[in-house]
């Protein structure tokens, strides 16, 4: 096996650390179910630590110049992408991702550093028109403080970035808590932050129940950013709400997709696929449910089911491996109770629900197409986080728009045809965060992503994802030394 | 026979030389005579404008009672709509539902800037935390307007109402043959209380005189003027040889109509009978050419010509009317002199060509006219003649289409009709314009930039970016720390 160091330290105040109390817990490979490293377990002692480092370096941090945070931003970027290697290896190791992928998702971590350098010292607040022409009024953003970025495991370093960026930018410090699947990689980027003042960037690494909540109730935490399930970001807002921190949530989405009777069969079915299958269905915007138009449901199906058999399914340090395994033998207990609970409410097993052949050990699932699904069963109700595609077969596009927008989420939503009137009404009807024609899960670092409905509060990405980590102060300035007509006493104003 | 006076520093006067035939286009009857400013009488209201803009008394006014008082100009606007679109249509020709319209539009266009007076906003800049830096706007100062015949009301409606939002003040120029509404507004300017005298002065006269002394005179600060690439060019040349004032050009089309096979097909034959022959076609982004696929060519070249067909050419005042006259009768004598070319050059004229007789030969009316069988290099295919005739020109496939779009000194506007998402947004791309419709030609709205790309103009009118033509930035540093620089 590769080697990882089994012992790797958290990073507060710039330096390697373990738990105070020697907590400790450990890295699986749910490739081959081997325990690969050991790493801290941090408790509300260690985040106390993380937290007053912050908050001392939050000062000087804000007041550094816009030009000297993008230098060193850039160069987290640099160091990043010379990283690159040892990041997808462990990356790999840890989260079951397919190496391609991890080496595509450290070039978009980086890409995202570059783009907050810049547009961090792009704009600082709007000057406004005074209510008097003897006053000048403007606003000023302002970083929070002290803001904690919790990541989830799918894509371990893409995510952090897209919190961590835009949040130094803004000129606030972060505390990074990782997945507790997946810390490795996060651990090892410590080395792109040692070019960072002390406490301006810290990693722990922990538990939710333990370093996560801890995290999010500490008094001197000014926001928190989060992206994961729905369940977990509504604890958090709930515990938030305590001291009124502020949040932002990206959190679950069960995106539909429609597939149109105009469509180029062979062009759409390659699409759903890659968009169900692309790292074993554990993406936030994973397109979960297909509708497809009954006049080309048993085309477009049995070309879904043909590539979907098709996939290549191992070891996701093998280069022809499309997909690996599922993050852990929990969530793979999960996938099959959704598989069995579905077949049971009617859906037709078109292929998958087993463990592969050949592959003895680890948390892999074949890639499994539920056919002739009933929209407002269970698999169009709850988020299934994995492998698992739910079609469900539609008169038309009419009722495809209206079924896609039947649900408590609203994240990501696909169409897939040429008709312009289509695209135009399921865009106009479809409530979610992003709509995407023709092209599933492209992300773009200067569009706006988040959910609308229970898929989240806020954006990340684009300028609105800089606006979420600071907040305005309007400053109001009266250059006319003059008594107000309208100060005490209330004698001298006539009743209008 | 009533006479138009000019409108300087809040006074109506008689101009010195009121010589200006006003002519009811629809029946060759005088309605007015218009004063013909002389250059004296343009420099006084360029400097009753200069004088309300030194004072500070409208562009100190807080912005709150700019926006007031635009929002009230919209109120007396459409409280005498009648009236009004009756005297553009008198005045102008246009059926009397278009000019109902064009006074709505005018109104809106008052009203979205009068919201948006409030709405200016500079910034505040990332410099080093030693430092505060602002950027303000501020108003430009003195503008020249200098607006066409088509829309009168409304394009001195898509000037002024920017120009006051920012805090400017205005000498507005109306065309020499449509200056009725104009002085019209100009009264229910002068009612409003709040706007001071002297903020806007109308000054109507023909262009070598006026419009020239606004293009040359180094106490206006900017001139934005809508009308031919040829005059735009002098104004340009003008504010080059004077003081660099800024310039603003709204400038002539040849806009594409572009139409694939696939298009819905009563939408599309509707839309390229109505992007040509609305208002005349005296309008600067008329589809004047008709780019159809040479699969439904025939087909589609028999249905436009019957719908042109039912055009109702009649009295603009008659609600059932759907084209009056052209503005004058010099002006159609130009446009017919294009359809000669047009039959010169070998071009298949299939409908119209002539003036109608009967009733309506009193009036400068002129047929409906299609071209068909149109090489894009001929003339009618490379000028603008603003007024009722289309050159179809028949293409085979995506890239042939785009080309002949493209190849024109101008670049307005242009549609695409299509149902195919790709082919739409691929066609959107490759256009060179200013403004692009699918499936759909000539809607416009007061919240959407406009304006044209290569000698189509430049700069953009209307929507946000509008005002920034009428506003300058002014960058203030304030320093954070009372330490000398201690560099000596």
């Amino acid at each position: 096996m590769t080697e990882v160091r089994t012992e790797v330290g958290m990073w507060i105040e710039n330096r390697r650390v373990g738990a105070r109390g020697g907590e400790k817990m450990p890295v699986e490979n749910p490739a081959t179910e081997e325990t690969i490293a050991s790493v801290p377990r941090a408790q509300a002692a260690d985040v106390t630590v993380a937290v007053e480092a912050a908050r001392r370096a939050h000062p000087g941090w804000r007041r550094l110049p816009g030009l000297d945070k993008a230098k060193l931003l850039h160069e987290v970027a640099t160091r990043t992408r010379a990283m690159r290697h040892e990041l997808a290896e462990l990356m790999t190791l840890e989260g079951g991702k397919p190496m391609i992928e991890n080496l595509d998702e450290i070039e978009w971590t980086a890409a995202c550093f570059d783009y907050y350098a810049e547009i961090g010292r792009h704009s600082r607040g709007n000057a406004i028109p005074p209510s008097f022409e003897h006053q000048v009024n403007f606003t000023v953003k302002e970083p929070f403080g002290v803001v904690v970025a919790i990541v989830p495991f799918n894509y371990p370093l893409l995510l952090m970035a897209w919190k961590v960026a835009p949040a130094l930018a803004a000129g606030n410090t972060v505390i990074i808590k990782p997945a507790e699947e997946t810390p490795l990689a996060t651990l090892e980027l410590a080395r792109a932050f040692e070019i960072l003042p002390s406490g301006v960037a810290a990693i722990v690494a922990g538990t939710g129940e333990e370093a996560g909540e801890a995290l999010v109730t500490h008094p001197h935490v000014d926001m928190v950013a989060f992206t994961g399930a729905t369940a977990t970001g509504k604890r958090i807002m709930r515990l938030a709400a305590d001291s009124l921190k502020k949040v932002n949530l990206e959190t679950s989405g069960i995106d539909p997709f429609i597939v149109c009777e105009d469509v180029d069969l062979d062009v759409a079915a390659r699409g759903a696929v890659w968009a169900r299958y692309l790292n074993a269905g554990q993406v936030c915007t994973s397109a979960k449910r297909f509708y497809v138009v009954d006049a080309i449901a048993d085309a477009f199906v049995d070309r879904f089911v043909t590539l979907a058999r098709a996939i290549v399914v191992g070891d996701p340090r093998r280069p022809e491996t499309d997909m690996g395994p599922v993050i852990s033998g929990e969530a793979l207990a999960r996938l099959k109770q959704s598989i069995d609970r579905a077949t049971r409410e009617g859906a037709r097993l078109a292929t998958g629900g087993n463990r592969p052949k050949g592959l003895d050990r680890g948390h892999f699932l074949e890639p499994t197409v539920l056919d002739r699904v009933r929209h407002g069963s269970s698999a169009t109700r709850e988020e299934v986080f994995g492998p698992v595609a739910a079609i469900v077969r539609v008169r038309d596009v009419d009722e495809a728009i209206v079924l896609a927008n039947d649900s408590d989420y609203g994240l990501g939503a696909n169409i897939y045809t040429n008709n312009l009137h289509y695209v135009m009404k399921a865009m106009e009807e479809i409530k979610a965060g992003t709509f995407w024609v023709n092209d599933p899960l492209t992300d773009n670092e200067a569009g706006p992503f988040g959910g609308m409905r229970q898929s989240g509060i806020g954006r990340e990405l684009g300028e609105e994802g800089l606006d979420a980590f600071r907040e305005p102060k309007h400053v109001h300035i009266d250059y006319l030394q003059e008594r107000k007509s309208y100060w005490f006493p209330y004698a001298d104003r006539a009743w209008e | 026979m009533n006479t138009l006076p000019l409108y300087i520093g809040g006074c109506f006067q008689n101009g010195a030389d009121p010589s200006q035939d006003v002519i009811n286009p629809a029946t060759g009857a005088s309605l007015a005579r218009a004063a013909r400013a002389t250059t004296a009488e343009t420099e006084a209201a360029i400097r009753a404008a200069r004088q309300a803009f030194d004072s500070g008394v409208w562009s100190g006014a807080t912005a709150m009672k700019r926006g007031q008082v635009l929002l009230e100009v919209a109120h007396r606007l459409r409280a005498q709509a009648a009236e009004l679109a009756r005297l553009e249509t008198e005045n102008m020709g246009k059926p009397v539902l278009e000019a109902e319209a064009d006074v709505a539009d005018a109104a809106a266009c008052f009203e979205y800037y009068g919201g948006l007076a409030t709405k200016v906003t500079g910034e505040v800049n990332p410099v080093p935390s030693d430092a505060l830096s602002l950027t303000l706007k501020e108003p430009v100062g003195v503008c020249g307007q200098i607006i066409p015949w088509n829309y009168p009301l409304l394009m001195a409606a898509w000037k002024l109402a920017p120009a006051l939002a920012a805090g400017c003040t205005t000498v507005l120029k109306p065309a020499e043959a449509t200056p009725m509404t104009a002085l019209e507004l100009a009264r229910i300017l002068d009612g409003v209380p709040d706007l001071p005298k002297g903020v806007v002065n109308i000054v109507t006269g023909d262009g070598p005189t006026v419009g020239a002394k606004l293009a040359a005179s180094d106490l206006v600060d900017k001139v934005a003027f809508t009308g031919s690439t040829r005059t735009g060019r002098s104004i340009l040349r003008a504010a080059a040889d004077s003081n660099l004032k800024r310039v603003t050009l709204e400038l002539g089309g040849k806009s594409p109509n572009i139409f694939f096979a696939d298009a819905h097909w009563e939408a599309a034959v509707e839309g390229a009978v109505f992007g040509v022959f609305v208002n005349q076609g005296e309008v600067c982004s008329a589809g004047s050419r008709i780019l159809v696929e040479k699969s439904i060519h025939q087909r589609f070249l028999e249905a436009v010509v019957e719908k042109a067909r039912t055009i109702r050419l009649g009295d603009p005042l008659d609600p059932a009317t759907r084209m009056g006259p052209l503005v004058t009768a010099a002006h159609r004598e130009r446009v017919l002199s294009y359809i000669e070319e047009g039959r010169r050059e070998g071009a298949r004229l299939v409908l119209g060509g002539g003036k109608p007789n009967g009733a309506l030969a009193r009036g400068a009316y002129l047929e409906p006219t299609i071209f068909d069988r149109v090489d894009p290099g001929m003339k009618i295919a490379q000028e603008e003649i603003f007024g009722p005739v289309v050159a179809v020109i028949p293409f085979e496939g995506e890239p042939e289409a785009v080309e002949i779009a493209n190849a024109t000194p101008y670049g307005l506007a242009g549609a695409v009709w299509t149902r195919d998402i790709y082919r739409a947004f691929r066609v959107v791309k490759k256009l060179r314009a200013g403004v692009v419709w699918v499936n759909h030609m000539q809607p416009t709205y007061v919240e959407a930039p406009w304006g044209g790309v290569k000698m189509s103009g430049a700069g953009r009118e209307l929507g946000l970016h509008g005002i920034d033509n009428y506003l300058e930035l002014k960058q203030v540093y304030v320093h954070l720390s009372e330490d000398p620089i201690g560099w000596y």
